[in-house]
């Protein structure tokens, strides 16, 4: 049995009534190289042709070296970058189109937030870009912030926040509302072991309640603890995808318990090749 | 249903505006320099009032010129509201760009409105009266500072906030001086150039109207503030519309953002 939340108050109190799929088919994206005057006409492939599907209910880790094109694919299927060639889609939508985001929770790389707002300034600007109204609004800023902890917090300024304090906020963000696609980048990044956990714990919940979710990660034992199936990213293309028990033998069900202390991922990294320049 | 998204996003960014570091600097400038303006207004005769104003309105418009390159070229405050955790969300990112423009364009008219009342207040207390066309003045530069800031958000939506906040200020120059293109002699063929020049460049000669003549009111302001009212609304409405069909079109993100 994986782990559950151990704090009272959670984003999924009820199961979800509509079920949302995370599909990518052939995505490809290019960026202009940097030339004398800006962009120049040589383009870098960032990602191509990747194909992927993340069920309801199910959670994907998305691994690869730096610079292999997890962030741009991620980037792609928030909706956040159009693609170049193939698609992403949301529930059958392609993402790029508003409608497609309304149940969609996403974590960028950057924790980037408008100057001079506090966090829950951020929490409720979240909401109403969100689709909440009224009362719904403070009532999912005070349901986010309770889950996430961060009830002292809301009246200081987003800027003067520590790295792990802005990351808690951005995830804070991203899972407000309950949503049903859930697509997060490096979300365990700058966080403490403990509220690495907690966080873990709401994202399995999160899935649990029948939300697709999708992520990158680094650290094999999370991916252990976490993740359903492993896609490898090698030069900006899926060079596995393998359900976590057939690279990491004797992880998954048992939880935490790493497969030969993470060599598995150090091991499966290695032999896709090492990223494009 | 898109108000609400469209008023906050206006709300963040008027926040992000009054909380930049931007404005300090532009309000102690604006103070130390309108200082030495009145330091050297006493060697006037008897036009002090006037020597005042002009150096107040001068300086106002230096710096709302920085301050509507700045922020709509997105030298600051970016990413701000057009940030990924704000394009994730299900609202159009023609609305976060409209919703920014809305922000900054109030951050400009609370300058404007601040400088303003600054100066009647001065020139009440100190002189006695405060002219009506100080009203006037105040409005035409936003007007001025309105189309600067549309002008800038159409070039931060081609290109990166340098270049676009770079290009906005010589945009802007040129349509100061295209005004004078027309009545400039020129060969028959050139003449559709410097016709479709007058009308692509921002007129910001049109906003200057001279209402020093008009200190009594509306009444005879009013007529000289209805064009140039509905030019600058006209122009901005197009530079916004362009804007956002570019940033809708080049993918929902600004061309910073690309790598």
């Amino acid at each position: 049995m994986r782990a559950r939340c151990r704090r009272e108050r959670l984003f999924w109190n009820s199961p979800r009534q509509t079920r949302l799929e995370i599909c990518a088919r052939s995505l490809s994206v290019s960026f202009p190289e940097p030339g004398c005057f800006g962009s120049g006409p040589a383009r870098r492939i960032a990602v191509r042709n990747v194909s992927l599907q993340v069920t309801p209910g199910e959670v994907v880790a998305l691994v690869g070296k730096n610079g292999s094109g997890k962030s741009t694919t991620l980037r792609l299927l928030a909706g956040v970058l159009p693609p170049d060639g193939g698609n992403a889609l949301l529930g059958g939508i392609p993402a790029t189109r508003s409608e497609a985001r309304r149940h969609l929770g996403y974590l960028p790389e950057e924790d980037e937030f408008p100057d001079g707002l506090r966090v829950g300034d951020i929490l409720r600007y979240a909401a109403v870009l969100a689709g909440h109204r009224g009362r719904r609004v403070r009532r999912e800023v005070d349901r986010a912030a309770d889950a996430a902890g961060l009830g002292a917090w809301l009246a200081v300024s987003g800027s003067d926040c520590s790295r792990g304090i802005r990351r808690q906020v951005s995830l804070a963000q991203a899972l407000l509302g309950e949503p049903r696609a859930i697509v997060l980048d490096e979300p365990f990044g700058g966080l403490d072991p403990d509220t690495r956990v907690h966080w873990r714990d709401s994202i399995r919940q999160a899935a649990e309640g029948g939300a697709a979710v999708i992520l990158s990660l680094h650290d094999a034992s999370v991916i252990e603890s976490l993740a359903d199936r492993v896609i490898v990213l090698a030069r900006g293309a899926v060079a596995a995808d393998a359900p976590l028990e057939d690279l990491a033998p004797g992880a998954g069900a048992a939880g935490c318990a790493s497969g030969a202390d993470g060599d598995w991922l150090a091991a499966t990294l290695r032999g896709t090749g090492s990223p494009a320049p | 249903m898109l108000i609400a998204p469209l008023i906050a996003t206006a709300g963040v960014a008027l926040r992000g505006f009054l909380a930049s570091r931007s404005l300090l600097p532009v309000v102690t400038f604006l103070l130390v320099a309108f200082g030495v303006g009145v330091a050297l207004s006493v060697t006037s005769v008897g036009q002090a009032g006037r020597l005042e104003s002009n150096v107040a309105w001068a300086l106002a418009e230096v710096m709302g010129w920085s301050l509507a390159l700045i922020h709509g070229g997105g030298l600051a405050g970016f990413p701000g509201v057009l940030g990924e955790l704000a394009l994730a969300r299900p609202v159009p990112a023609g609305l976060l760009l409209g919703g920014r423009f809305l922000g900054l364009a109030l951050g400009l008219f609370v300058y404007v409105a601040g400088v303003s009342t600054c100066l009647a207040g001065w020139l009440f207390l100190v002189h006695g009266s405060a002219p009506g066309a100080v009203v006037w003045t105040g409005w035409l530069l936003w007007l001025r500072l309105v189309v600067l800031l549309g002008v800038a958000t159409l070039l931060l939506a081609l290109t990166r906030p340098a270049v676009a906040s770079s290009l906005a200020a010589l945009v802007s120059l040129a349509g100061w001086l295209a005004a004078s293109l027309p009545a400039v002699s020129a060969p028959a063929f050139l003449k559709p150039v410097a016709l479709f020049a007058v009308l692509i460049l921002p007129n910001l000669r049109t906003l200057d109207g001279p209402l020093a003549g008009f200190p009594s009111g509306f009444r005879e302001a009013g007529p000289n503030l209805l064009r140039p009212t509905l030019y600058a609304l006209l122009y901005t409405a197009g530079m916004m519309a362009a804007a956002v069909t570019v940033f809708s079109r080049r993918g929902r993100r600004p061309a910073a953002r690309s790598s």
